[in-house]
């Protein structure tokens, strides 16, 4: 009997290993059906002086370690409250977890370093709030996207 | 092909051989449990273990931190606040180590698919309440810096209690459920080892009896044979050939019992042909003997016979010089005779001038008288001359025809001074024809058994001599009133050297050469005798009997 689990196991693992192998081909199909919707663009103010944000510089932006451009204007950055799937996305692309990053900026706040960093309600709000604020950086779906804010990176939603 | 027929080598392959899968068997199930058990314990302390202490250290890092908070709102001095926010912040790393810990812990945990969805989900709800307890802790933060006690302690104890209380409830699940998978793989640890230890003992059970099993065999089917064998050949040792093995099997064993049935086989064959070469040795060499006793017996015949022709010339020579004095004193008596006549009668014509002519006729009668007694006397010893020569027949050819009266009576004649007057001699002669024979030899035999029966008479006694012819047979019978022969001694007296007479008195080869001289002449000799009333003994010859060719006389 205790054979016999063993190869049950060893089939289910074979089994699982599979799929999971087959997973980036799943997801594959996901991505290349029909919505570009399916992609969170990292927006910044248009007087942002810079073009493209790698998403380690993104997260010194976003930790409060680095809290100008190119020390001159102010970094301010924005966060979602809805836990949808573009602040996920948005996340992941981070490195970091919104627990973590909370974290974080606890440690800051504590320490009198800095605020966190305001939590929007929508996508909308989102947009005017980098649209309008000097120095600001956010994420949006990138469809919503429109001239009055500046992509700096384009981040796929890939499935949870 | 059955297994008993299969070569030693073969048999014993196959029996260690099982043993030894056995074994094998035993060790790689063993290795494969131990390996089971060894994931477990791998699973508890580099998983579950780690994992549940992880989060039990997140768990109590966030319970400190609440107990910061809690002082950080009625904290009364900048210096008390400061404090207890650096604490929060070093309790913050806490959790944030224990978390890493965790999620490094979790990564792997899903690549050895140790990672539940369960779990998944726990710890998802976590993270999400973890998160809004954090976003909350801002305003609580600001509330608590503007000394704003009432509101801070009241957002503390009312949504960040309710939030805290349910993430704490997650987390304590997540202890639990690793807890729960750590008892668990325990508990397959354990199975796996009781299982792998009955598995072991089973086995190790049936090795002892099937190790039980093949030395029982190898005595059943090796021992017992070469035993069997042993025992075999100490018997064929002892001199046991008709040893036979039961061959159980054709191999080697088998083999050696069948070659050992054909040595014995051959064995007792060899001792056959030995005996029987012994009995025809010992059968040879009782011939010899025979042939040695028969020899010599012939030498003493020879040897006697020899005596007896010596004696017989003697006699017949002795015989014939006595023959002229007697023919010398048989004329001087006749011639005497006639002179006593002539006288006599001168007397008789001249007896009244004579004187003394009464003493001259009486001196004349005793002369006479005289005389007659010379003249019988000679006439007598002529006779017994004449019967010497007679029996010793040296006069003529051996072979030759023979009137047997005559040989009998110059025998009688001869024995006349053993028969004298004491014993009657009753002649019942037949009528014979002449018998070729040789005379002196058949004198010799008459000899014997007259005197023996002689001898056999103590006192007066008969002899009786009768013969006839029967058909182409003559037959002599001479019969005694003497003492008889024993029925013992009766079968025996034809034999050489048997006497029952005195040491000096017979040899014991009288009626042996007797029977001898019979055989020659193709005759018989019988024996009837009742001890106490006497004997007759019976000489039987062919009438027409041709001279033997060189036939040995013994």
């Amino acid at each position: 009997m205790g054979m016999d689990t063993t190869i049950l196991k060893a089939l289910t693992y074979g089994i699982r290993h599979l799929t999971r192998s087959l997973w980036p081909l799943v997801c594959l199909l996901a991505i290349a059906s029909p919505s570009a919707d399916a992609q969170v663009a990292v927006i910044a103010h248009l007087d942002a002086p810079a073009d493209t944000l790698a998403s380690e510089r993104l997260l010194d932006f976003y930790t409060g370690d680095v809290q100008t451009w190119n020390g001159t204007t102010t970094v301010v950055f924005f966060d979602l409250k809805p836990r949808n799937e573009i602040k996920k996305a948005f996340y992941h692309f981070l490195g970091k977890s919104p627990s973590r990053m909370k974290s974080i900026w606890m440690k800051r706040l504590l320490a009198g370093e800095g605020e966190p960093p305001q939590a929007l309600k929508s996508n909308r709000e989102m947009l005017d709030k980098v649209a309008s604020t000097p120095g600001a950086i956010g994420f949006a779906h990138r469809d919503s996207v429109h001239d009055s804010v500046k992509v700096l990176a384009i981040i796929p939603i890939s499935s949870p | 092909m059955r297994f008993r027929n299969l070569r030693l080598g073969v048999k014993q392959s196959i029996g260690f051989g099982s043993i030894l899968l056995i074994a094998a068997v035993v060790h790689f199930y063993s290795i494969n449990r131990m390996s089971a058990i060894k994931d477990e314990i791998d699973h508890i302390s580099n998983s579950w273990l780690p994992r549940a202490m992880a989060i039990a250290e997140a768990n109590l890092g966030t319970a400190a931190l609440r107990t910061e908070q809690l002082q950080h709102a009625v904290a009364t001095s900048e210096e008390e606040k400061q404090l207890r926010a650096d604490r929060m912040v070093a309790l913050i790393d806490r959790i944030n180590y224990s978390l890493d810990t965790y999620a490094e812990l979790r990564q792997r945990a899903e690549a050895d698919d140790l990672y539940s969805p369960k779990e998944a989900q726990l710890y998802a709800e976590f993270d999400g309440r973890w998160d809004a307890y954090q976003e909350l802790f801002v305003d609580f933060f600001r509330l608590s810096l503007k000394n704003e006690r009432q509101e801070a302690l009241d957002l503390l104890n009312g949504d960040m209690g309710g939030i805290y209380a349910e993430f704490s409830a997650d987390l304590e699940a997540l202890v639990r459920a690793n807890r729960d998978n750590t008892l668990a793989a325990a508990q397959r640890a354990e199975t796996a080892f009781r299982t792998a230890r009955a598995f072991t003992s089973t086995l190790f059970l049936v090795t002892v009896l099937l190790s039980a099993f093949i030395g029982a065999w190898l005595v059943r089917y090796i021992a017992v044979p070469v035993q069997e064998l042993e025992q075999a050949a100490q018997r064929v040792a002892e001199g046991d050939t008709g040893v036979r093995l039961e061959i159980g099997s054709s191999d080697e064993i088998g083999n050696l019992a069948h070659s050992f049935n054909q040595m014995t086989v051959a064995l007792r064959e060899r001792q056959e042909e030995v005996s029987r070469a012994n009995r025809t040795l010992a059968e040879k060499n009782s011939d010899l003997e025979e042939t040695l006793r028969k020899l010599q017996e012939a030498q003493q015949q020879l040897i006697m016979q020899e005596k007896m022709a010596s004696l017989g010339n003697l006699v017949a020579g002795v015989a014939h010089e006595i023959n002229n004095p007697i023919g010398a004193i048989n004329s001087a008596s006749n011639t005497s005779a006639r002179s006593i006549e002539i006288v006599r009668a001168a007397l008789e014509k001249h007896a009244d001038t004579l004187a003394d002519e009464k003493r001259l006729g009486r001196a004349l009668e005793v002369l006479g008288r005289n005389n007659e007694v010379a003249v019988m006397a000679s006439e007598r010893i002529e006779r017994i001359v004449r019967s010497l020569r007679n029996f010793a027949r040296l006069d003529e050819a051996e072979f030759q025809s023979t009137d047997l009266h005559e040989g009998i009576d110059s025998t009688l004649t001869l024995l006349d001074h053993v028969i004298k007057n004491r014993i009657e001699v009753i002649r019942e002669y037949g009528d014979l024809p002449q018998v070729n024979c040789f005379a002196n030899q058949l004198n010799q035999v008459f000899m014997n058994i007259i005197n023996n029966a002689a001898q056999a008479i103590d006192g007066p006694g008969k002899i009786t001599l009768r013969t006839r012819r029967k058909e182409d047979e003559v037959v002599v019978e001479v019969s005694d009133t003497g003492k008889g022969i024993a029925p013992e001694h009766l079968e025996r007296i034809f034999d050489p050297g048997f006497t029952t007479k005195g040491v000096g008195v017979g040899t014991g080869l009288g009626l042996s050469i007797s029977y001898n001289i019979m055989r020659q002449h193709r005759g018989r000799m019988e024996a009837e005798s009742e001890v106490g009333k006497g004997t007759t003994m019976r000489i039987i010859l062919p009438v027409d009997l041709q001279e033997p060719a060189a036939e040995k006389t013994y």
